[in-house]
């Protein structure tokens, strides 16, 4: 059933959109992530234009990370203080986002920057998760957090100024490293359209050495608060939020993330982990062959932003 | 009061009777026009279930002569971009800039185009698709021009916006035609313009043009101009609605899951 956007100004088979949005869901279920790495670029692939598609999963991931934490607050796995701190960060990085994606959209390259982010990040978290899966796999007695080197222990990390206490995460370190955190987590959403969860938690582990259970409620306060912001900025100030494709995507969302949570109680942590490796890596290659094999068409009319 | 209205109405009928029926006629006859247009409808509705609209052109022609009809819409800058290689990686390094190319087109003709008229006067009336004539601002030589061109087109055939080939015009009797029109699903909005010509033997005998209006309506058009109107209240509602379904299906799945 071809549904029309008002906002994207062109119609689109509901059935995809709710299938992508259950994906994007199941895996947020399964894994804990936005899934918008996966959702993002398969908006485009529908011919989305890419500031709607970023716009509208920004909305999207409002949506999900607020039932997420919802049940972590119930459990009261949340750094509220942490989570403030890292906001401040993804503001500035959203506004620095922002203005990196007019100006990449102006240059004509929107369409080779994006994919060439994704693949990277993709690629690059894809392999640490792997080859931390694979050693945790046969080092079965040890724990993950042990075979790889918590980095902040390191002396760079201790030697930053502005020491500030986080009682709730019983750390005591330089505000510098969550600010450093959010600022990146902000580039994404704005940038990608994606919460940026993936790359995020492992940071939140290894650089700041918060408890691990406290790493998913306190990332998805921060995304809940970024992407809300970040749904304003672009609605009142690009028009890239489309209200129908949101009330689609979010549908499906929900529908996939019960059925992910489900499914996520019966799979053991590292081979959850496994999987989730291996879908990045595979989203990785399958858009960087993209970018390396020729195109069946050379031209291409040059997308316009918000139209 | 009622006895009066009843033969009042009788009498407006029976003198508006014969300037309904002979409204055609007395166009083409005393008018001396040789070519009567119209349009199935003079607008299309995109709404939320919008799937594409089917649009009919009637028409009655009482000279001899071949038909052509074109169809499009507002004209637009549209830039293409060509991608090359570059350190293994394919990526856009040149573009070109043509100022006028409408964002929809599609033509019906009675006869090949080169039986209509010399190719300059098609030109001049932008019948066919080789026709159209896009102005470049930069200094180009024709042939880097000529291949953009070219990739313009079949990029706006492959998205369904330009025609592949040309529609057939369907003769129900000598005089009088009819063609079919399918607007796709996802046809830019604007003002359109629907222009029918009559040619005799490579002239121009006559013209008329229609005016058709590709606009959003009823709910889709609400939300497009909410967006626009009130674009932080709509910004608004977008979160507030993802906090609604976010929390409604929280509180809806905790409950089911205990």
């Amino acid at each position: 059933m071809l549904v029309y956007l008002p906002i994207a100004e062109m119609a689109i088979p509901a059935e995809a959109v709710l299938l992508l949005g259950a994906v994007a869901g199941f895996l947020s279920g399964v894994f804990g992530v936005g899934g918008g790495f996966l959702a993002t670029p398969l908006l485009m692939f529908l011919g989305v234009p890419p500031a709607i598609a970023v716009g509208t999963q920004a909305n999207q991931l409002v949506s999900t990370s607020l039932s997420g934490v919802l049940s972590q607050f119930r459990h009261g796995h949340v750094d509220v203080k942490l989570a403030a701190v890292l906001l401040v960060g993804s503001m500035v990085g959203t506004v620095f986002g922002s203005l990196l994606f007019k100006m990449l959209l102006y240059v004509g390259q929107i369409n080779l920057v994006i994919p060439l982010l994704y693949v990277v990040l993709l690629a690059a978290v894809g392999l640490m998760m792997l080859i931390e899966a694979i050693r945790a796999l046969l080092h079965k007695g040890s724990t993950s957090e042990k075979i790889l080197a918590p980095w902040h222990n390191r002396t760079f990390f201790k030697s930053l100024p502005y020491k500030v206490h986080f009682p709730r995460s019983q750390l005591h370190i330089s505000i510098v490293l969550p600010i450093g955190i959010g600022i990146l987590g902000g580039l994404m959403i704005s940038i990608m359209g994606i919460g940026g969860g993936f790359l995020m938690v492992p940071l939140m582990i290894y650089v700041l050495g918060m408890p691990t259970i406290l790493v998913a409620g306190t990332s998805l306060l921060q995304i809940l608060l970024t992407t809300a912001v970040t749904t304003l900025i672009h609605a009142t100030a690009n028009h890239s939020v489309d209200l129908v494709l949101a009330v689609l995507m979010i549908v499906g969302g929900i529908a996939g993330v019960e059925v992910g949570i489900r499914v996520g109680r019966h799979l053991n942590g590292i081979y959850a982990r496994l999987a989730l490796a291996l879908l990045l890596l595979v989203v990785s290659v399958q858009i960087g062959s993209g970018l390396l094999v020729e195109p069946p068409d050379l031209y291409e009319i040059a997308m316009r932003e918000g139209s | 009061m009622r006895l009066f209205v009843l033969p009042t109405l009788w009498l407006l009928f029976f003198l508006a009777t014969p300037l309904l029926f002979s409204k055609a006629q007395a166009q083409t006859s005393v008018t001396g026009r040789s070519l009567v247009v119209d349009l199935s409808a003079d607008q299309v509705d995109i709404n939320l279930g919008f799937n594409g609209a089917d649009l009919t052109l009637f028409g009655v022609k009482n000279k001899e002569g071949e038909i052509a009809v074109v169809i499009r819409g507002p004209e637009q800058t549209t830039i293409i971009r060509r991608k090359s290689q570059a350190l293994g990686i394919w990526m856009n390094t040149r573009s070109m800039e043509f100022l006028n190319v409408p964002v929809y087109y599609d033509f019906a003709v009675s006869a090949p185009e080169s039986d209509l008229a010399a190719p300059g006067v098609l030109t001049k009336l932008d019948i066919g698709l080789d026709a159209l004539d896009f102005r470049v601002e930069k200094n180009e030589d024709q042939q880097t021009i000529d291949s953009f061109r070219e990739a313009l087109v079949r990029n706006r055939q492959r998205g369904g916006h330009f025609p592949l080939s040309p529609r057939a015009i369907t003769f129900i009797s000598d005089d009088f035609f009819r063609v079919d029109f399918h607007v796709p699903a996802d046809v830019p909005t604007g003002s359109y313009l629907v222009e029918t010509f009559l040619f005799n033997d490579g002239k121009l005998i006559d013209r008329r043009e229609a005016k058709l209006r590709v606009a959003q309506a009823g709910f889709s058009a609400d939300v497009y101009h909410f967006s626009r109107d009130h674009s932080f209240l709509y910004a608004l509602v977008a979160v507030g609605l993802a906090f609604f379904l976010g929390a409604g299906s929280h509180l809806f799945f905790r409950r089911e899951r205990v």
